[in-house]
C-alpha cells in the first residue's frame, strides 16, 4: 500500500465509470449509473439531488463503506476495489473521516473519547496541537467529558466533526451532516468545515439537501437517477435554488 | 391482536427463542427424567419381587428393631410350629448373606458397589428366589450355583472348581449349575451364589437358624388371615407379613437407593431451572428495553397497560409451553440414557417398559411453564409502565442506580445470608430447606447487588485486560459497564454455577484435609485392610494375618448398630481393647481402653459423653437387635471422631450381634519391619481373599482422597451443566445486545475498527461479564462452603484450595470466550452500511 511519501496527486478521491446496481430483473435499481468525477485536494464539494438519486450510494462507495458493481474508485492513489476487507478498513481508519446525518457517536464514550476513537483504534498518538485547534474551533472545550446523551444535537454533530478531522484524514465524507440541526448549529458546523478547507487544505465531500449548506462548498455536483446531471462552481443559495428548479423542471 | 404481536415478536428472533428455551428444556428434562427413571425402576422392581414372592403367602422374619437390615434370624425351631398352623400348605426357611465369587484369574467378581449375594438353596420352587438356568441344584456341601453373568466374568462353567469367599472364609466349591434371580440375571450388577442349605447356614453363621421363613397357604385362605395365625405362634421379636408386604419392603429398599439418584437429579433440575429463570428474566428485560418505542407506539394508539402485560405473558407462555414439552421428551431421553449408563457400568436394572405417568408430565410441564412465567412477570410489568411518549423519545435506556435499589439489594442479600446461617447453625426444621431457600435469596440478592456494583467491578476487572487488549478491550469494558443491571443478570447465571462449584470444592478439600490430617495423626497402623466397597468381610482374614510373623499387632474392627437412650441409631465399633490404641490413637481422655475387656463396658467420644452427661463409671442404655436393652458402663472417654464414636470389645460385640464380620483390619509390623514389607507380607497371606485390598498408610490416604475426588468430579459434572446454561445466557445477552448496537458497531467499523478487533471487543465484553459472575460466585461459594465446613464437626480443618479457585476464575473467563464466539462472529459480519442505516 502506498504511503504519504508518494508523489502528491491532484485528486484526493476519484470515481471512474462507477455503477452500483441493487437487485436483479424487475427489481433492479441502478443507484449509480456511470459516474466519473475527481475530488481535488483542498476542495469542498457538495453533492445534491432528489431523494433516491444515489447521493449516499456514491459517497458510500467512494468512502470504502460499500463496493461498486462496476467501475473504480480511488482514495489518493489507492484503488479501493483492489483491496481486501481488512485493507479497506485500514484506509477508512487512516485516511478518511466521516460525519453521518445522525448517530455519529458511541453513547458509552465521552466526547473526548469519541473524538480520539479512530486514532485509538489505529493505535496512533494524536497530534495534540491539531486536536486542540479542532476542539477550540468547534467550541467543544467545555464539553469534552460529557457523554453524547448529555449533548445537544448540534454539539453531537460538532463532536462528530471533530472526530472526523482529528486524525488529519486526506478526505472527509459527510452525509447530510446538518440534516437534523437547526440553522444556527448548521452554520457553526459548516463554518468550521469551510475553515478547515481554507486554512488546512482539507478535502471535503458533503451530501446535502439544503442549498444554504451547499453554498459553503466550492462546487456543487447534482445527481439525478444515478448520474451526474449538472455541476455548479462558486455556488450561492440562490444560484443553487435556481439550478435545482431548472433541473426538476427539466426532468418533468 | 396481542396474540399476533406475541408470535410475531417470537418469530422475529428464533435464536433468542432457542437460547432462552434451552435452560427450561434442560431443567424440565431433569425433572421429568428423574420421575420417569424412578417410576420405571420402581415398576421393574415391583414386577421382579412380585414374581419372586408370587407363591409366598406369608413371610416370617425378625422385626426391624434398629434398621431394615438388622433383622434377627429366625430359629429353625419355629418352622414346625408354623407348619402346624391351620391353613399353611408349605413352609421353608431361607438363608442369605454375602458371598464373593473369585474368578479364574484370582480376582473378585463385582464387589465395588453392587452387592455380592449368597443364598441357601430352597427346594420348594415357590419359595426359592433363585431359578435354575442350567445344571443342577446344589446338594452337597461343596456344591455351588452362581448367576450366568458372574460365571461369564469368572470364566467358569459347570463342573469347574470355583473359589467363594463367605463370612466363614475363603473356600473352593464345585460349580454345579447356573441361576437367575427371579426373572433377571443381573440385578443391579449383583453377583448371586447359591449353596446347599446346610452349607449356607454354616458359612453365613446361621446354623439352626434362617434369615426368614417363607410360607405358602392352602387354597382359599387369605394371606392376611394366614399371617395373623402364623404371628400367633411366633416368639416375640418376629413378625409374619403377607407376601405383598414382603414384596413392598423389598421394592422399597431398592427404591431408597434409586430415590437418592432421583433426588440428586431433582436438585440439579432445580439449579438449572433457577439459572434458566435468570436467563429468561434477562432476555425479556432486554427485548422489552429494545422494544420501548414499539410499546410506546402501541400505548399511543390506544393499547391498554393490561394488553401490554398480556402480550409479554403470552410470549412467555409460548416459550414455556414449547420448552417444557420438549423438556418432557428430553427427560425420557435422560432416563433412557441413565439406564444405559447403569448397563455400561455393569449394574443393570431389571427391565420394564419406560413409565411416563401423568404425574410426571403434569409436574414437569407445570414447573417449566411456571418458572418461565414468573421470570417474565417483572419485565412484563415494567413494559406496561412504558409511557406512550416513549414512542417519540430516543432515550438510551439506562437503569437508574437509586438508593432504594441498593437498600433492597442489601436487604435481600442479608436475608439470604441469614437463612443460610439459620440452616447451617440453627436447629429449626429441616436445615436443607433453609439452606436452599437462603442460597436462593442469596443469589437473587447477589444479582441485585451486582447490578449496583457492576460498573466499578467491571472497571477494576477490566483494568488489567485493557492493558492487554487495548482498544477492543476498552470498548468491551465500556459495553459491559453501560447497563449494569443487564450485566449483573447475565453474570448471575454463571455466579450460581461458580458458587456451587466453589462451595463443593471447599467442602471436599476440607473433608480431605480434616480426614487426611486426622489419619496422619490418629492412624498408627502401617497396614490397613478393607474391601473396595467397605463391605464387611470374613474374620478369617484377620485370623490369617495374626499368624504373619512380620506383623506384631493385628486388630480386627467390626461395626454394628444400636439405639441409644434417645432411640437414635448409633454405630459402635468392636475392637481389641488391648491393642487398639497402638494402631489408632483415639485420644484417650479419661478411663482406660483396657477396661473394655470387662463385659458390659463401652468407650464414648467426648462430645457425645458431654451432651449425655456421661463420665467414666456412669452407665448408658444401649438397645441391640439381638440382646435387647443392655446397660453399658462407660470405661473410657476419648476425643477423636475420625473412626467412630463408640467402642466395645470384640467379645462384647459377639455377645450383642448375630453376624460376625469385619469392616477393617489394622496392623503394625514387627520392630524393624518396614511398612512396605509389612504390607507385602500381609498381601501374600491374603491372596485367597481377592475382595480385600491391603493398603499402606500412604496408599490408604490416597484412596480416601481418590474417593472424595470421585464424588467431587461427579458434582462438577452435574454443576458443569449449570455453567453450560449460563454460557447460553451470555450468548443470548450478547446476541441481543449486538442487535441493539448494530448502529454503533457499524459506526466503529466505518471509522476503522477491523473485523478481528470487532470480534475481540465482543469477546472482551463477554470475558468481563463472565469474570464478574466468577468473582461474585467465588465470594458466595466461599461463604457457603466455609459456613458448612464450620458447622460439620467432623470437618476439623478448613481448607480453601486457592489454586482451584484461581482455576475456576480462569475457567469463568474461558466460558466468556466460548460464549462470545458466535455473537462476535455475528457482530463482525454485520454489513457496515446496513448497520449505519439501521433504524
Ligand atoms: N440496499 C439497497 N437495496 C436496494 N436498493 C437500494 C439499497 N440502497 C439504496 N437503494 C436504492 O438506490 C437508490 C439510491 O439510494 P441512495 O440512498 O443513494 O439515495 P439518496 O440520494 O441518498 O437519497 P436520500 O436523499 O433520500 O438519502 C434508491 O432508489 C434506493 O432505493
Ligand atoms: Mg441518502
Amino acid at each position: 500500500m502506498a504511503t504519504s511519501e508518494a508523489p502528491p496527486v491532484a485528486a484526493a478521491a476519484r470515481i471512474e465509470d462507477g455503477a452500483k446496481v441493487y437487485g436483479t430483473g424487475d427489481a433492479e435499481v441502478r443507484a449509480l449509473d456511470g459516474v466519473t468525477r475527481s475530488f481535488p485536494v483542498g476542495h469542498f464539494t457538495a453533492i445534491m439531488g432528489p431523494s433516491g438519486s444515489g447521493k449516499s450510494t456514491l459517497m458510500h462507495c467512494m468512502a470504502g463503506l460499500d463496493r461498486l458493481t462496476t467501475g473504480t474508485t480511488w482514495i489518493g492513489e489507492v484503488e479501493l476495489g483492489a483491496l481486501g476487507e481488512k485493507d479497506v478498513t485500514a484506509v477508512r481508519r487512516d485516511r478518511i473521516g466521516f460525519i453521518f446525518q445522525a448517530f455519529n457517536l458511541l453513547p458509552m464514550l465521552t466526547a473526548a473519547e469519541n473524538i480520539r476513537l479512530p486514532l485509538d483504534i489505529a493505535g496512533r498518538r494524536p497530534d495534540p496541537e491539531w486536536l486542540n485547534q479542532v476542539i477550540s474551533a468547534l467550541e467543544l472545550g467545555d464539553r469534552l467529558d460529557h457523554r453524547p446523551s448529555q449533548l445537544s444535537g448540534g454539539q453531537q454533530q460538532r463532536v462528530a466533526a471533530a472526530r472526523a478531522f482529528a486524525s488529519h484524514p486526506e478526505i472527509v465524507f459527510a452525509d447530510e451532516p446538518t440534516g437534523q440541526l437547526d440553522s444556527h448549529s448548521s452554520s457553526e458546523l459548516l463554518g468550521f468545515m469551510r475553515r478547515a478547507v481554507d486554512e488546512f487544505s482539507q478535502t471535503i465531500v458533503m451530501v446535502t439537501h439544503d442549498p444554504t449548506a451547499a453554498s459553503y462548498a466550492d462546487g456543487v455536483v447534482f445527481l439525478g437517477d444515478g448520474r451526474i446531471v449538472d455541476e455548479l462552481a462558486a455556488p450561492t443559495p440562490t444560484s443553487i435554488l435556481d439550478r435545482m428548479k431548472a433541473l426538476s423542471g427539466a426532468s418533468q | 391482536m396481542i396474540w399476533r404481536l406475541a408470535t410475531r415478536n417470537l418469530r422475529s428472533s428464533p435464536l433468542r427463542l432457542v437460547l432462552v428455551s434451552l435452560a427450561i428444556i434442560l431443567g424440565v428434562g431433569f425433572v421429568s427424567g428423574a420421575f420417569v427413571l424412578g417410576d420405571t425402576i420402581n415398576k421393574a422392581f415391583d414386577g421382579l419381587f412380585a414374581k419372586i414372592n408370587q407363591g409366598v403367602a406369608v413371610r416370617v422374619q425378625g422385626v426391624a428393631s434398629i434398621s431394615s437390615d438388622s433383622r434377627e434370624p429366625v430359629p429353625a425351631s419355629v418352622l414346625p410350629k408354623i407348619l402346624a398352623v391351620d391353613g399353611v400348605a408349605t413352609a421353608a426357611g431361607s438363608v442369605g448373606g454375602t458371598a464373593t465369587i473369585v474368578g479364574k484369574d484370582g480376582k473378585a467378581i463385582g464387589g465395588s458397589g453392587p452387592p455380592t449375594l449368597g443364598f441357601g438353596w430352597v427346594a420348594d420352587p415357590a419359595l426359592n428366589t433363585l431359578r435354575l438356568v442350567s445344571g443342577r441344584a446344589p446338594t452337597g456341601p461343596n456344591d455351588v450355583v452362581i448367576n450366568v453373568r458372574s460365571a461369564t466374568l469368572a470364566k467358569v462353567v459347570p463342573g469347574d472348581a470355583v473359589r467363594i469367599i463367605t463370612p466363614a472364609g475363603s473356600g473352593e466349591y464345585r460349580l454345579v449349575g447356573l441361576v437367575k434371580f427371579g426373572s433377571t440375571d443381573n440385578l443391579l450388577g449383583a453377583t448371586l451364589t447359591g449353596f446347599a442349605m446346610p452349607t449356607a447356614q454354616r458359612v453365613f453363621g446361621l446354623v439352626g437358624r434362617y434369615t426368614d421363613i417363607g410360607v405358602t397357604g392352602k387354597q382359599g385362605v387369605l394371606d392376611s388371615t394366614l399371617a395373623h395365625r402364623v404371628q400367633a405362634v411366633l416368639p416375640p421379636g418376629y413378625e409374619a407379613i403377607t407376601g405383598a408386604r414382603a414384596t413392598q419392603q423389598a421394592t422399597d429398599q431398592f427404591n431408597s437407593i434409586i430415590g437418592i439418584l432421583r433426588d440428586v437429579l431433582l436438585v440439579f433440575a432445580g439449579i438449572s431451572l433457577f439459572v434458566g429463570a435468570f436467563i429468561i428474566f434477562n432476555s425479556f428485560s432486554i427485548t422489552i428495553a429494545q422494544r420501548t418505542r414499539q410499546v410506546g407506539l402501541l400505548r399511543a394508539v390506544g393499547a391498554s397497560r393490561g394488553s401490554v402485560v398480556g402480550e409479554v405473558v403470552i410470549e412467555a407462555l409460548i416459550i414455556g409451553v414449547v420448552a417444557s414439552v420438549i423438556g418432557v421428551a428430553f427427560g425420557v431421553v435422560v432416563a433412557l440414557g441413565l439406564e444405559k449408563l447403569f448397563d455400561a457400568f455393569g449394574a443393570s436394572l431389571p427391565k420394564a417398559p419406560i413409565q411416563i405417568q401423568p404425574r410426571t408430565v403434569i409436574v414437569a410441564l407445570a414447573v417449566g411453564i411456571l418458572v418461565t412465567l414468573v421470570a417474565a412477570l417483572r419485565p412484563a410489568i415494567r413494559a406496561s409502565r412504558i409511557p406512550p411518549i416513549a414512542a417519540l423519545r430516543d432515550d438510551v435506556h439506562e437503569v437508574t442506580q437509586s438508593v432504594r435499589r441498593l437498600v433492597v439489594a442489601i436487604v435481600v442479600t442479608g436475608l439470604g445470608v441469614g437463612l443460610v446461617l439459620l440452616g447451617v447453625f440453627g436447629s429449626v426444621g429441616n436445615p436443607f430447606v433453609w439452606l436452599g431457600l437462603g442460597a436462593l435469596l442469596l443469589f437473587i440478592g447477589a444479582a441485585l447487588l451486582t447490578a449496583q456494583i457492576a460498573r466499578p467491578l467491571a472497571r477494576v476487572i477490566g483494568a488489567p485486560l485493557v492493558l492487554i487488549g487495548r482498544i477492543p478491550a476498552r470498548l468491551g469494558r465500556e459495553n459491559a459497564m453501560r447497563n449494569p443491571a443487564r450485566t449483573a443478570q447475565t453474570a448471575t447465571a454463571l455466579t450460581i454455577g461458580v458458587a456451587l462449584v466453589t462451595a463443593a470444592t471447599i467442602f471436599a478439600s476440607s473433608l480431605y484435609a480434616s480426614f487426611a490430617g486426622d489419619l496422619d495423626r490418629r492412624l498408627l497402623a502401617q497396614v490397613i485392610v478393607q474391601t473396595g466397597s467397605q463391605q464387611p468381610f470374613t474374620p478369617a482374614a484377620a485370623t490369617a494375618l495374626a499368624a504373619v510373623p512380620e506383623l506384631a499387632t493385628v486388630t480386627a474392627w467390626r461395626e454394628g448398630q444400636f439405639r441409644d437412650a434417645h432411640h437414635d441409631v448409633q454405630t459402635v465399633s468392636g475392637v481389641d481393647p488391648a491393642t487398639i490404641l497402638d494402631l489408632y490413637d483415639a485420644g484417650l481422655l479419661h478411663g482406660a481402653f483396657t477396661d473394655l475387656s470387662r463385659p458390659g463396658t463401652i468407650a464414648v467420644q467426648k462430645d457425645y459423653a458431654k451432651t449425655n452427661h456421661l463420665t467414666v463409671g456412669s452407665t448408658m442404655p444401649a438397645f441391640f437387635a439381638k440382646t435387647g436393652t443392655r446397660p453399658l458402663r462407660v470405661a473410657a472417654i476419648f476425643s477423636a471422631s475420625t473412626f467412630g464414636q463408640f467402642f466395645i470389645s470384640l467379645p462384647e460385640y459377639e455377645r450383642n450381634f448375630t453376624t460376625q464380620q469385619d469392616t477393617l483390619i489394622l496392623a503394625r509390623g514387627r520392630e524393624g519391619v518396614s511398612a512396605a514389607d509389612a504390607k507385602k507380607a500381609a498381601a501374600a497371606v491374603l491372596a485367597p481373599y481377592p475382595n480385600l485390598t491391603v493398603y499402606t498408610k500412604a496408599a490408604y490416604k490416597d484412596q480416601v482422597n481418590a474417593q472424595i475426588n470421585q464424588l467431587l468430579y461427579l458434582v462438577y459434572t452435574l454443576l458443569g451443566l449449570a455453567v453450560v446454561i449460563a454460557i447460553f445466557g451470555i450468548v443470548n445477552t450478547l446476541a441481543l445486545s449486538i442487535f441493539e448496537r448494530t448502529r454503533e458497531i457499524g459506526l466503529l467499523r466505518a471509522v476503522g475498527l477491523t473485523r478481528r478487533a470487532t470480534r475481540a471487543m465482543i469477546r472482551w465484553e463477554a470475558i468481563i461479564v463472565a469474570l464478574i459472575g466468577g468473582v461474585v460466585g467465588l465470594v458466595l461459594g466461599a461463604f457457603i462452603g466455609i459456613v458448612i465446613v464450620q458447622r460439620i464437626s467432623l470437618l476439623t480443618t478448613l481448607s480453601v484450595p486457592w489454586g482451584s479457585l484461581v482455576v475456576f476464575l480462569v475457567l469463568a473467563g474461558l466460558a466468556g470466550v466460548v460464549a462470545a464466539i458466535f455473537p462476535a462472529r455475528r457482530a463482525a459480519r454485520l454489513n457496515v452500511l446496513d448497520a449505519i442505516q439501521a433504524e
